[in-house]
């Protein structure tokens, strides 16, 4: 039989055939191992959650022309090509908006028309006609009240019309209207039919929206937008440097990340990552003691097996060897367990905090090995240090 | 002489443990320290056994001198030429019987479990091999603990009152183990009270307060 067979026996017996304080130590792992797995874990994954999250302020990056006096537009192929270069576990949703002015047929022309159009053109019924595409905007925008129905079903026919809460006001414009508008610059004419009045409390209020290629229709502008806003999952550096690769990438674009959602997103990060370290360095810490303060009481508890081991022949080496071993085996078992144990945990805070699974990292289990069984050695260094230093003589004294 | 204490005297603060204490023991000998509480006898056990160093004189054993070993030395002297019996047997609670003889052999070299189920046989325990020591009496531990002892066949048995914690029938088991022995050639010293063992011993040494008070020979000569 082997050296090594022998010493796992006896690790083994003296694991499960005795009970022991060594059930205390055990139970100190798998306590710090669980929530540091639970929460390494979820460290791993509150990038995103987070992410996701904060997702719900609106879009973080924006594409514009990069020369807008040669090419005022860009092209909806190469917005459709940027969401595909973007990871599809990043990219919350995308949305293009293509703005022009438009003129409403007299039918509904009877209200005030003042501020709804801001670049004086000297009319009274222009006002801001938006192309878009519904389906995307509760991805980009969740933050638009809308009354009459959701972005998405108004979407669903094709001449549907979303009409900022001011225009709706100040024109008396209620779901189930139509309107006809009429392009200021081509004279092309569209119906569309009221869907919804939209409050964000910004410029969307008055403004219309509409089916981006029905606005395309109207404004004779197929297959552009005048900007496009995507949601993107990272924080600034990520976007900074996405931005830079769609730029090379994609010469007739310019990419911009909104600096100050992405920014703010970033800190909150930071402080959140680094309360989740501290609470991991705190609780490996205890750890430490107790698992310490266990193994020396063993130490002290196992002197008379130590002793006569000692007058057996066993080396002060071979008794740290076996001390030390013991307690790694105990830290890899207790981490293991641990580790199972922080999943269930990592859920719990995951639904707890973001309402959603938190996604289970295979490295998190040899960190969590690694660390506990580390740990337990380096707990068990000086009581296996003072389980060595055991006279072996106390054998013979009857101690 | 398979052993020889040359002077040698043991000394605790102001209280001698042992005081200019000559003795040999020769191969195939056997050995009884007998006295009283106090009167050094497992003082000197240790120094043999290696467990303790003499504060002056000799002590040596197959040829090696022991007080100019270290620790390290020493640990190696014991494991290789000395087989310990106890008193209160020592064995590990959680380890069964054939495990703690495996575990000597561990400690020595290598573990070989056959040869520790023979080692077993050899004291009438083969079928005791897989119980633990909480399953076995007084007797039958102490057998464990002299197959323990011989596994790795050392050249001297140092025993520490092997019948101290026994009945007479397990007494008996026991003395008729050590008289095997003896007669196979192994050489026993083996400290006691019980004047059975003395009379069965080749040699009794008295000790009484650190001094050699009277050797005595199996044939009554003093």
């Amino acid at each position: 039989m082997s050296r090594y067979w022998m010493l796992a026996l006896m690790l083994t017996a003296s694991l499960t055939r005795r009970k022991s304080r060594v059930a205390i130590a055990f139970a100190a792992i798998v306590i710090g191992a669980t929530i540091t797995s639970g929460l390494v874990n979820v460290y791993y994954d509150i990038g995103q959650k987070m992410s996701r999250e904060l997702r719900t302020y609106g879009a973080n990056l924006v594409l514009t022309p990069s020369s807008p006096e040669q090419q005022p537009y860009v092209r909806l192929d190469d917005i459709s090509s940027v969401a595909a270069r973007v990871d599809d576990v990043r990219l919350v949703g995308y949305v293009p908006y293509l703005f022009g002015i438009a003129e409403l047929q007299p039918a509904q022309a009877e209200g005030d028309f003042s501020y709804l159009y801001r670049v004086a053109r000297g009319h009274k019924r222009e006002l801001v006609v938006v192309g878009t595409r519904f389906d995307q905007i509760e991805k980009v925008s969740p933050y638009w009240k809308i009354t009459g129905g959701t972005a998405a079903t108004i979407g669903q026919e094709k001449d549907s019309a979303l009409v900022g809460e001011i225009v709706a006001t100040r024109l008396n414009i209620a779901p189930g209207d139509r309107l006809t508008l009429t392009a200021v610059d081509s004279a092309r004419t569209i119906e569309v039919l009221v869907g919804g009045i939209l409050t964000t409390g910004s410029d969307e209020d008055t403004q219309i929206f509409v089916d981006l290629d029905l606005a395309g229709d109207l404004l004779g502008k197929q297959r552009v937008a005048s900007v496009a806003y995507f949601s993107v999952v990272g924080g600034l550096r990520d976007l900074e440097s996405l931005a830079n690769d769609l730029m090379t990438e994609f010469p007739d674009i310019t990419a911009s990340p909104i600096t100050r959602i992405s920014k703010s997103e970033g800190q909150v990060l930071d402080k959140i990552m680094s309360l989740v370290f501290l609470a991991v360095a705190l609780i490996l810490l205890l750890t430490l003691l107790c698992v310490a303060i266990t193994m020396s009481n063993v130490a002290i508890e196992r002197r008379r097996e130590i002793g006569l081991k000692k007058a057996l022949g066993a080396r002060d080496r071979a008794i740290m060897l076996e001390f030390l071993a013991e307690s790694s085996a105990l830290g890899l078992a207790g981490g293991l367990l641990g580790w199972a144990l922080g999943l269930p945990f990592a859920q719990a805070v995951g639904q707890s905090i973001f309402q959603s699974a938190v996604s289970i990292r295979p490295e998190v289990l040899p960190l969590v090995l690694f660390l506990s069984g580390f740990l337990a050695a380096l707990a068990s260094f000086l009581p296996a240090r003072a389980a060595a230093r055991v006279d072996p003589a106390t054998i013979l004294k009857g101690e | 002489m398979l052993l020889e204490i040359k002077e040698v005297s043991k000394i605790y603060g102001n209280v001698w443990a042992l005081k200019d204490v000559t003795l040999g023991v020769g191969p195939g000998e056997w050995l009884s320290i007998m006295g009283p509480s106090g009167s050094g006898k497992t003082t000197l056990l240790n120094i043999i056994g290696c467990l303790d160093k003499p504060s002056r004189g000799s002590v040596i054993l197959d040829g090696a001198d022991l007080s100019s070993l270290n620790s390290k030395q020493l640990t190696e002297v014991r494991r290789d030429k000395i087989g310990l019996v106890f008193q209160q047997f020592h064995l590990i609670p959680h380890l069964t019987a054939v495990e703690n003889i495996m575990v000597a052999q561990y400690y020595h070299s290598m573990s070989d479990k056959r040869q520790a189920l023979g080692a077993l046989a050899r004291v009438g325990l083969a079928d005791r091999a897989d119980h633990f020591p909480s399953q076995l009496s007084g007797g039958e531990q102490q057998r464990v603990c002299v197959a323990r002892a011989l596994i790795n066949y050392p050249r001297l048995i140092l025993a520490d009152e092997p019948t101290g914690n026994l009945d007479e029938a397990n007494e008996e088991l026991i003395l008729g183990l050590f008289r095997e022995l003896h007669a196979e050639g192994h050489t026993l010293v083996v400290v006691t009270h019980d004047p059975d063992i003395g009379r069965l011993s080749d040699r009794q040494v008295s000790l009484e307060h650190g001094f050699i008070r009277c050797v005595q020979a199996r044939s009554g000569e003093v």
